[in-house]
């Protein structure tokens, strides 16, 4: 009455699958530089919290008797597991098997549509897609009989989209990737590639060759530098797949496990009234001269704590989750060293930004030294007024609070996407500060021509002119007229914000949930 | 396999291809040779386009992280290139008012 020799089998069927595509191709991944798909979740998840489902799934093939004589392993491995404690859903494509191109069956484990996908939406907790796949294959049609539309059967992405709305979705791209994988890829609240294993891109090198004529190399078309810096594809590098694992972890360590939740607080070691001194100059006194603006938040925000999203990308504003006091906190800052003017690369990273963290429950601070929207022919070839005022728009639309601190600058339309208006509009400045609708320099021959021509000495006038509303640019009379609602010592920044992060949570707590919003976005 | 050829076997000499022995190397190319390994030798990039607006080191100048070695002018502003490493600066590449280009290599330090 024994099941011993079934028993027997299901562990049997296990070690199959655990060898992959066989020693041979495995060694190959490993010489290209790549961990297999469960080296890489034994890394990403907490040690030894893998739980597998499907590792059964494959090809099999029996003799007359029926037995097993061959079995080749679904190439896509998924399950569950934890990272710092919380349950997370994780899958990928085992690239030594087939190079992850999907295996047939009527249900699919991962990727759009996949069973993996659908176990984070029922369970309402993160996904953590590590992509290594080439996507569909010519294969499918003979086997099928016939060729399909595009969104046929599992391939719709609908249950893809679903999550964006309720649980965190991280993607590592780890290998060459094209087609669906990619596009599976794209739809996540965070994105890595490892830098020169991985690639992305619609269609590969041998199609745009046949397209174009171009011969480029996959690294030319979808590295790193052009998915990554250029174009912001996908949102940061990491070195290698250590570092990869390294990040993910870190990007979830900010989110809650799903939009029911307020993100995790951390422990604070950093004392909360650390008041640095550096602070008091960091500002440069000519507001010609650029300073370190991530030295500054470094200063401000606990230690250690700063993690860029999209740091290579639309350099001129800085977008980083960090922790006040222990509790998430979601940072735009302008980026000085690269002008701070928003181009229409910044203006989209900001926009998606701000969104990221306003469905996450992360309240917002704005560090703001902005001369305005990028100017010139080739900005508003880039259509900067639309991706400008599409940042101010999606800022508009958050419910988290948003908070204002004015370091330098805040000029313009883009000065006004930094401000709270839905909100309590609160906004801080330091001693540097200067604001309006454009600066003094460049406004006053344009405001007072006939003044200036008609007088004497024109460019005397224009001095004196300049001179005088110079003097009425001083914050300390917007304070006194409380149109800046505080002007502060800039080395208590650290201990001011902190007081107000902690106040504003149970704000935080009124709005769980799916965040719906309705309007047409510029 | 299709797709393999050309991964895995970095470093290794390609059949057919040729390789000198290193009989010919002179004592003075051994010397440079150990330098290299010894002696890390760092580029400064600047980030951004522009044109360079100061020279603030000169060769011999000891820097440490956070310190500028060159201003370039870029949108109207003033803007530092800053190394991030502690070194000793061997060679400025660039001088007042040569266009930069991002990613330009513009001077070179040793650690």
């Amino acid at each position: 009455m024994s099941w011993s020799a079934e028993i027997e089998e299901v562990h049997r069927r296990r070690k199959l699958a655990e060898a992959c595509g066989g020693a041979e191709a495995v060694s190959k991944h490993h010489a290209a530089g790549k961990l297999t798909v469960r080296e890489r979740i034994g890394r990403v998840l907490d040690p030894g919290s893998f739980r597998e489902v499907g590792q059964l799934a494959g090809r099999a093939s029996y003799d007359k008797s029926g037995s097993l004589v061959d079995f080749e392993p679904a190439p896509y491995v998924m399950g569950i597991g934890r990272i710092d404690g919380r349950p997370v859903a994780i899958g990928g494509e085992d690239y030594t098997i087939r190079a992850g191109t999907s295996f047939g069956a009527d249900r699919r484990k991962g990727g759009q549509g996949g069973f993996i996908e659908d176990l984070a939406y029922e369970y309402r907790i993160p996904l953590v897609n590590l992509i290594d796949g080439t996507g569909g294959t010519v294969t499918s049609a003979r086997r099928r009989g016939y060729t399909v539309v595009p969104g046929y059967g599992q391939d719709g992405f609908e249950r893809s989209v679903d999550l964006m709305g309720i649980v965190p979705v991280v993607s590592a791209v780890m290998g060459t990737t094209a087609g669906g994988p990619s596009a599976r890829a794209i739809l996540a609240h965070w994105s890595i590639m490892v830098q020169d294993t991985g690639q992305i891109f619609a269609a590969g090198p041998p199609v745009v060759e046949r397209a174009f004529g171009e011969k480029l190399t996959k690294e030319e078309l979808g590295g790193a530098k052009v998915a990554v810096d250029t174009a912001g594809t996908l949102d940061n590098v990491a070195l290698d797949e250590e570092d990869c694992f390294r990040q993910i972890r870190r990007f979830l360590s900010y989110l809650p496990t799903n939009v029911w939740e307020l993100p995790p607080q951390a422990q604070c070691a950093d004392p909360v009234d650390r008041c640095e001194d550096a602070l008091a100059d960091i500002i440069p006194r000519s507001s010609r001269q650029a300073y370190d603006m991530k030295k500054l938040l470094g200063l401000i925000a606990d230690r250690e704590t700063l993690f860029e999203i999209q740091p290579t990308f639309g350099r001129s504003v800085i977008t980083a989750l960090a922790r006040l006091n222990g509790k998430v906190v979601g940072v735009v800052a302008n980026n000085p060293m690269f002008g701070g003017i928003v181009d229409h690369k910044a203006a989209r990273k900001q926009g998606h930004f701000v969104e990221l963290c306003d469905m996450f429950h992360i309240p917002l601070i704005f560090f703001a030294d902005v001369p305005g929207l990028m100017v010139g022919a080739e900005s508003e070839a880039n259509a900067i007024l639309r991706e400008g005022v599409r940042a101010r728009y999606i800022g508009l639309q958050v419910s988290v609070p948003v908070f204002t601190v004015i370091v330098r600058k805040c000029y313009g339309v883009a000065g006004g996407s930094a401000i709270d208006r839905r909100g309590l509009n609160f906004k801080i400045a330091w001693p540097s500060a200067e604001w309006g609708s454009l600066p003094v320099e460049g406004g006053v021959k344009a405001a007072y021509r006939r003044e200036i021509e008609a007088a004497p000495d024109p460019a005397k006038r224009e001095k004196q002119i300049e001179q005088e509303l110079r003097h009425l640019a001083s914050p300390f009379r917007t304070a006194e007229a409380f149109a800046v609602e505080d002007l502060i010592d800039p080395r208590e920044t650290r201990p001011y914000l902190c007081q107000f992060i902690e106040a504003l949570q149970p704000r935080l707590r009124t709005q769980l949930g799916p965040k719906y919003k309705a309007g047409v976005r510029p | 396999m299709l797709g393999m050829s050309g991964l895995g076997c970095a470093g290794a000499v390609r059949p057919g291809a040729r390789w000198s022995p290193p009989f010919s190397a002179t004592h003075d190319t051994a010397v440079i040779f150990e330098e290299h390994l010894t002696m890390a030798r760092i580029e400064i990039k600047s980030e951004i386009t522009g044109t360079v607006w100061q020279v603030k080191s000169r060769p011999g100048d000891k820097l440490e992280a956070g310190d500028t070695l060159i201003v370039i002018e870029s949108m109207k502003m003033e803007i530092p290139v800053i190394t991030e490493d502690t070194g000793t600066v061997k060679e400025i590449l660039v001088k007042e008012k040569d266009p930069v280009a991002e990613g330009q290599v513009v001077a070179i330090l040793e650690d």
